[in-house]
């Protein structure tokens, strides 16, 4: 390429030595990272013709070569193929005529499958793309659907756009479309007739070019970059991906014919596929690569994966402290370094003089970064080991003298690259760039591992990294017990939780998986034995409930003591259950009831029932009582009067005599009584206590019912008085209060007159009464004071020689001639007590 | 655990969107943050309430991204329900979060799958509320029927949550010792030690190395041992509800009792009063006073603002002016705080008559006075509490106090009297009330003598903790005449110089439910009051406090500083903070 500083370089991974040829009749699908390829034939090789008749299998290989696994395919029964996709997690997504995608998320045919819906099996699909964790299709319609497969609340399918209703005019012209996606959201970018249309997850669908028609559309790894390819001027544009800018264009060869797959080399250069070569357009311009033909290229982030009959190839830009390692006549640093392990290996004395030439300790460390560097880009272990030997070489003399320390570094980089080496060999035929490598994490690469059931090599990663070996026991004990239908349970159980407790030295580990396989496998028994080995009550019980062991997963959510996960369960097993299977269910549990009762409490019909089945007459009284008294003047009195008897009935039943059932009798006499006095006098007398009715009685001087009602409620005279003194200051009606007390023997006394009356402001009557009652000194003396009539307090204190009071009040007192008299008793008052 | 706050903060993201939100956690934000903060730090264009009427409205919005914050109480989903069909009716494009509080979050969500509103949302998530003042802790949990007249343990369970998930963000505490009463408190154990139990197990093989490690270093062994202490004492509620019935005396238990606070705002004269405006302010330092002391302070600062201000006049060089203009905000936003309070406080005062020695408020505390320093015999309590009905002059709920202390104090109440005051109480306040008179036996508030009453015998359990004192008390300034049960249990549980234990107080045989007392880590003899130095004490309270109950609780903290020199850290963990209507109301 015309950039001096730019190369690219294509590597084999992998000789295939499989019995797959002629790629152009299967459908290919090769994995991100993994490179794992998927493959269905669907053309026969002699005529080529679409047959539908032909059921092959779906067949899934390493990129090494090696089976992983077949999926037994049948067109009539599964539904024909249309397409295949792998998510970035590695699941194999299968797209069906009949409207359906699978998901096949192990090498051993464990799939879900979701229903595209939309009449996608009438309409037909009209283009389908896997991109992370999203599926998404466009059907021929021009619907555009997709299913998140990332969505933890519930996966299905969601129409993102009809886009035929926001685009007008009549023949729209499909050609092709990317997704831009992060982990929070995406936007499709669309070409369609001679535009290029954005339409993200969420939002309004906009126009992003009319330059158009643009044939293919192909995002970057690193989702900045657009490479538009223009079919009739057989040209391409890059762009940023927000169209704001455009970047290059670069004019292909007309005399070359068109472009059958574009891609992008990581985010660094395109791709273009022709019959047997490769082009890479890069801004500084382009390179041919000549390819085996029929070969399938994949976008990786670093490069991109060639596949053809025989191999499996790695194309990507050649990394820049390769670049200067290798260079031919280079003189970095780093290449200096690399030479010097040539002349150790030569016991040549030269090797030092090389670090004379490196010169200072910040370029040797600098040649020392840049191999550990080179190192990790190496495929081949013999350029891994030499450039490692430079690094252990040049750290060796810089550790000397110098502060400057790569020995963590070097030594990650000798474990990653042992760890790489090891899982690239074609046995496992995992092969992962350094940059992947790092990208998915370790415990990704192990969950890699153990998927592909190399259970060994997980093991001893582990052991080497002195990671936890959960997932691996997790797995291994699923593949046991589902390749071991002809053990019994207990020797099962019994093998699983030996290789268990040699494990785990007491540490916890999930048993829910475990359990669930041995379920799915039809082997229920066993699940429960394995659930008990499952600590936690929220993993536990989802499994018990699917298990349909409802007793034990009920009894384990009231052990939790957690109120919302007993509360989840009781709503899953009423769903599941029918009523009066959940309410026998429920008896047993007394948490579990209670929970019940205090969640539905509002659910008339549903609390009643149950209260009902169990017998809890009395409660469901209250139940009653409560329903209706608290809204008495809402219910009618026959409704009213009848929960009133059946709460009798129960309570005579249950608690016969007790005061709770006379209450609930004097209370039905009320009622009866309340209903006559309605109907007699055409006043409300509904919703009324007992003394609330007497006040009505009284308000409408009925002498005779007030008399009869006292008697029927065992009403004192007393309490009578009481009522009745509160209702006359209620109402205001002062002068018969007065009368009343004037002309009544009563035996409540005059206090309790007095002090409603001074609380009430009504201070002339309230005086008028203190004179005429018999009160202590002292209570009289406190009316006074309330009510201000100082004078005779003042009189009265005098006379009973209550200096104490006349100190008291002093203050208060403000008429100057009060305030003469009072000097003048408390002068004669105190010497009186000085004779004294 | 994460801030309720940063939690909110991160899960509302920075997207713009349209926030529905449900009107009872409208204070419980304002609490966290000023709402035009948090609608520009979660760039939220516009809000409306989680109510019926706002569907139509927010159809009429232009944004496309709607945030549902709402309670996870099974009651919302219908109308959630029907906000979203709308929604998606209108505009299928709409995106949908929901934000739930994470009280039924389990439940709620299982719920909206079998509803079949799981698809429509974008997103669900948990958000977990606690409020923190000082170090006092409460989740705002409103549900106190669930604890005792339902017998639930979610608000044990949610207490435990928390403490747990407090432990583990702060690694280097170690719960040394439990103490624990009552049903409920041994429940909170249960639950708590399960927690911790699972949490341990389910740690990767590295993580559980590394937390052994720092067990062993805090408790490794009698020589390799830190001596570093925390208590977690745990009470409950039915252990004391005298500190409830009895009319509260402090400055924030007088306006709790009134106005009913919320956080820390109430209603006055109908209109929102934020009792706790700035940071730092007259509230926190007036609240567990008594109310007097609080008048008596705010007359001090009303005082010294006035000569503040007076200054000025005299101040004539510019660097005394200027430094009087810097002081100026503060002066200012002091001032509008004595106002703000004086004013209160006055209400306060009219509403109570406190001048007027036959107010209801001063014969009703004059009577609980009497009755629980029995003044007055059985017998002509029980009278004067059915004179008190007769007059009609006295709420339900504060004749149901009286008999409620009454039944505490003299060990309940003989049943014919219980069934003439049941049977009073009916007839002037009508039937409808018969439940709650149930319920309230039920839970333990009345007891008929004879049956097994929670505090077997109220004199016993008054000799050992001196619940009534006789001469005046540093921590007697909350109520007339009493201290809280639970800090009097406090006062005689916690040490200075030796470890925390409730053998001499012999809770068994005092009071009913299970007594727990258990040392966690080794005993080390020889560390005498070194070991208690600096150490954490986490108060556990189930079933809600009383906001006198926390002032005491925090001046027997300052006490133990001030008398020993050793400082102690209570923190104090409680559901919700509780009065006497609350209480009684939770019946219904």
């Amino acid at each position: 390429m015309s950039n001096p500083n730019v190369y690219y370089r294509n590597r084999e991974l992998y000789t295939l030595s499989w019995n797959i040829s002629n790629l152009q009749n299967y459908i290919i699908s090769i994995s991100k990272f993994t490179k794992t390829i998927a493959l269905h034939k669907y053309k026969t090789e002699i005529n080529d013709i679409k047959d539908s008749t032909i059921a092959t299998d779906i067949e899934i290989y390493t990129g090494s070569g090696n089976l992983l696994h077949s999926i037994n395919w049948n067109n009539h029964v599964n539904g024909r193929i249309i397409d295949l996709g792998w998510t970035i997690d590695e699941k194999l997504v299968v797209l069906l005529q009949n409207g359906h995608v699978r998901v096949y998320y192990d090498f051993e045919g464990g799939f879900n499958e979701y229903s595209v819906g939309y009449d996608a099996q009438l309409i037909g699909v009209k283009s389908f793309k896997v991109v992370r964790n999203v599926i998404f299709i466009i059907l021929n319609d021009f619907k555009l659907i997709y299913i998140d497969l990332t969505n933890n609340i519930s996966i299905h399918s969601k129409v993102l756009k009809d886009i035929r209703q926001e685009i007008t005019g009549d023949s729209l012209k499909f050609r092709d479309w990317d997704i831009i996606i992060d982990d929070e959201s995406f936007e499709i970018l669309i070409s369609i007739n001679k535009e290029i249309y954005s339409i993200p997850k969420f939002g309004n669908m906009v126009k992003k070019s009319i330059d158009g028609p643009f044939h293919k559309i192909s995002i970057s790894s690193n989702n900045q970059f657009v490479s538009l390819y223009h079919g009739k001027l057989n040209k391409i544009f890059v762009v940023t991906s927000n169209f704001n800018k455009s970047l290059f264009d670069f004019q292909l060869d007309s005399n070359q014919p068109p472009v059958s797959q574009i891609n992008w080399c990581g985010s660094d250069a395109i791709a273009l596929g022709y019959y047997d070569t490769l082009k890479l357009i890069a801004p500084g311009g382009s390179i041919d690569f000549y390819l085996n033909p029929d070969y399938q290229i994949s976008n990786e982030l670093d490069g991109l994966t060639i596949l053809n009959e025989s191999s499996l190839e790695f194309l990507s830009k050649v990394a820049n402290e390769t670049v200067e390692c290798f260079k031919i006549g280079s003189t970095s640093k780093s290449s200096i370094l690399l030479d010097s392990v040539d002349k150790l290996n030569k016991h040549s004395p030269k090797a030092n003089e090389n670090l004379t030439i490196i010169g200072s300790d910040e370029n040797l460390n600098h040649a020392v970064k840049t191999c550990i560097s080179a190192s990790l880009e190496e495929f081949d272990s013999y350029w891994q080991k030499k450039l490692l030997k430079a690094v252990s070489f040049g750290k060796s003399s810089l550790e000397l003298k110098s502060e400057f320390s790569n020995t963590r570094h070097f030594l990650k980089t000798c474990d990653d690259l042992r760890i790489l080496n090891n899982i690239r060999s074609p046995e496992v035929g995992l092969f992962l760039t350094s940059f992947e490598y790092n990208h998915l994490g370790i415990e990704t690469v192990i969950k890699l591992l153990v998927k592909r059931q190399q259970f060994y090599e997980a093991f001893q990663i582990s052991k080497f990294l002195k990671l936890p070996i959960d997932l691996i026991f997790i797995n291994w004990a699923c593949v046991k017990i589902k390749y071991n239908p002809n053990l019994n349970d207990e020797e099962l159980s019994q093998q699983i939780t030996t290789k268990f407790q040699t494990f785990n030295n007491n540490s916890y580990i999930s048993f829910e998986s475990i359990a669930t396989t041995a379920f799915q496998e039809g082997r229920s028994n066993l699940a429960k034995i394995l659930i008990n080995f499952e600590s936690l009550f929220t993993k536990q019980i989802p499994l018990l409930l699917t298990m349909e062991e409802h007793e034990l997963a009920l009894q384990k959510a009231c052990d939790s003591q957690d109120t919302d996960l007993l509360l989840e369960t009781l709503l899953i097993l009423k769903q599941t259950l029918s009523l009066p299977v959940f309410f026998k269910l429920l008896n047993h549990f007394k948490i579990a009831s209670n929970c019940f009762e205090f969640f539905f409490t509002n659910d008339e019909v549903l609390i009643f029932d149950f209260l009902n089945q169990a017998d809890r007459t009395i409660d469901i009284a209250n139940y009653d009582l409560k329903k209706t008294l608290t809204h008495t003047t809402q219910v009618p009195f026959e409704k009213q009067i009848e929960v009133l008897n059946k709460a009798i009935n129960a309570y005579s039943l249950m608690r016969k005599n007790s005061n709770d059932h006379k209450q609930l009798e004097k209370q039905l006499k009320l009622l009866q009584l309340q209903d006559s006095y309605t109907n007699e006098f055409n006043i409300e007398f509904q919703g009324l206590s007992i003394v609330g009715t007497l006040e009505k009685l009284i308000l409408l001087n009925q002498n005779n019912k007030i008399n009869a009602f006292m008697k029927n409620f065992k009403i004192s005279e007393k309490k009578f008085q009481y009522i009745k003194l509160n209702f006359l200051i209620k109402n205001e009606k002062f002068d018969e209060l007065y009368e009343w007390s004037n002309n009544q023997k009563l035996s409540i006394g005059s206090e309790p007159i007095i002090q409603k009356l001074i609380s009430s402001n009504q201070s002339s009557m309230a005086l008028k009464l203190i004179h005429r009652s018999n009160l202590s000194y002292s209570n009289k003396m406190e009316y006074l004071i309330k009510l201000k009539d100082f004078k005779n307090v003042i009189e009265e204190a005098f006379h009973k020689k209550d200096l104490e009071l006349l100190e008291r009040i002093e203050m208060d007192v403000e008429t100057p001639r009060l305030k003469e008299l009072l000097q003048d008793y408390k002068s004669k008052l105190q010497t009186t007590t000085r004779f004294f | 655990m994460s801030d309720p706050l940063d939690q909110l903060i991160s899960i509302l993201s920075k997207q713009q969107k349209t926030l529905v939100i449900e009107k009872s956690l409208s204070t419980y934000i304002n609490s966290l943050i000023p709402f035009s903060n948090l609608k520009s730090k979660t760039n939220i264009l516009d809000v409306y309430w989680f109510e019926k009427n706002s569907i139509k409205t927010i159809l009429e919005s232009t944004s496309q991204n709607i945030t549902f914050l709402i309670k996870s109480n099974l009651s919302n989903l219908e109308l959630l329900q029907e906000f979203i069909h709308d929604l998606i009716n209108f505009n299928p494009s709409y995106k949908i979060d929901l934000i739930l509080t994470q009280d039924y979050f389990k439940s709620f969500k299982i719920k909206l799958s079998q509803h079949g509103l799981i698809g429509d949302l974008n997103s669900i998530n948990s958000w977990l509320i606690y409020i923190q003042q000082d170090s006092t802790i409460q989740l705002y949990l409103d549900e106190l029927n669930s604890l005792y007249l339902y017998k639930n343990s979610n608000i044990p369970f949610k207490l435990a949550q928390w403490v747990h998930n407090y432990l583990l963000k702060n690694p280097e505490i170690r719960i040394t010792h439990i103490l624990a009463k009552g049903l409920n408190s041994s429940k909170f154990v249960s639950i708590w030690k399960n927690l911790n139990n699972n949490y341990i197990s389910s740690l990767s093989p590295l993580d559980k190395k590394q937390y052994l490690k720092i067990d062993q270093g805090l408790y490794g062994s009698n020589t390799n041992n830190s001596g570093k202490q925390c208590d977690l004492i745990v009470l409950e509620r039915n252990l004391d509800f005298l500190s409830v019935l009895l009319n509260q005396l402090t400055y924030s238990g007088i306006i709790d009792e009134l106005y009913d606070i919320d956080i820390n705002s109430i209603k006055l004269d109908d209109e929102f009063f934020n009792l706790n405006e700035e940071e730092d302010s007259l509230y926190d330092s007036i609240k567990f006073k008594n109310f007097g002391e609080a008048c008596d302070e705010l007359n001090t600062q009303a005082k010294e603002l006035q000569s503040n201000y007076n200054d000025l006049q005299s101040q004539s060089t510019i660097s005394q002016v200027k430094q009087f203009v810097d002081n100026l905000p503060h002066l200012e936003s002091l001032k509008k705080q004595v106002s703000n309070h004086t004013k209160l406080s006055e209400s306060i005062l009219t509403q109570l008559e406190t001048n007027d020695e036959f107010s209801k408020f001063n014969i009703l505390l004059e009577f609980q006075q009497d009755i629980i320093l029995q003044n007055l015999t059985y017998s002509s309590i029980i009278s004067k509490i059915l004179e008190l009905i007769y007059e009609d002059n006295y709420s339900f709920e504060e004749l149901i106090r009286l008999i409620s202390i009454t039944s505490i104090i003299y060990n309940g109440i003989r049943e014919k009297d219980y069934i003439q005051l049941n049977n009073e109480i009916l007839e002037f306040f009508g039937f409808q009330n018969f439940q709650i008179l149930q319920n309230l036996i039920k839970i333990g508030l009345i007891t008929i003598r004879g049956d097994p009453s929670i505090i077997k015998n109220f004199n016993n359990l008054n000799l050992k903790l001196n619940l009534v004192p006789n001469d005046d008390d540093p921590l007697g300034f909350a109520y007339r005449g009493y201290i809280p049960l639970i800090t009097r249990i406090l006062e005689q549980t916690i040490s200075t110089t030796k470890r925390s234990s409730w053998d001499h107080l012999d809770l068994k045989s005092l009071i009913l439910g299970k007594t727990i007392d258990e040392e966690l880590t080794q005993d080390n003899i020889g560390l005498g009051g070194l070991l208690q130095k600096n150490s954490i004490v986490i108060i556990v309270m189930i079933g809600g406090l009383t906001y006198s109950e926390l002032a005491t609780i925090k001046k027997l903290e300052k006490l133990i500083k001030e008398k020993t020199g050793v400082e102690k850290k209570f923190i104090v963990v409680t559901d919700s903070f509780i009065n006497a209507k609350k209480l009684i109301n939770s019946n219904k």
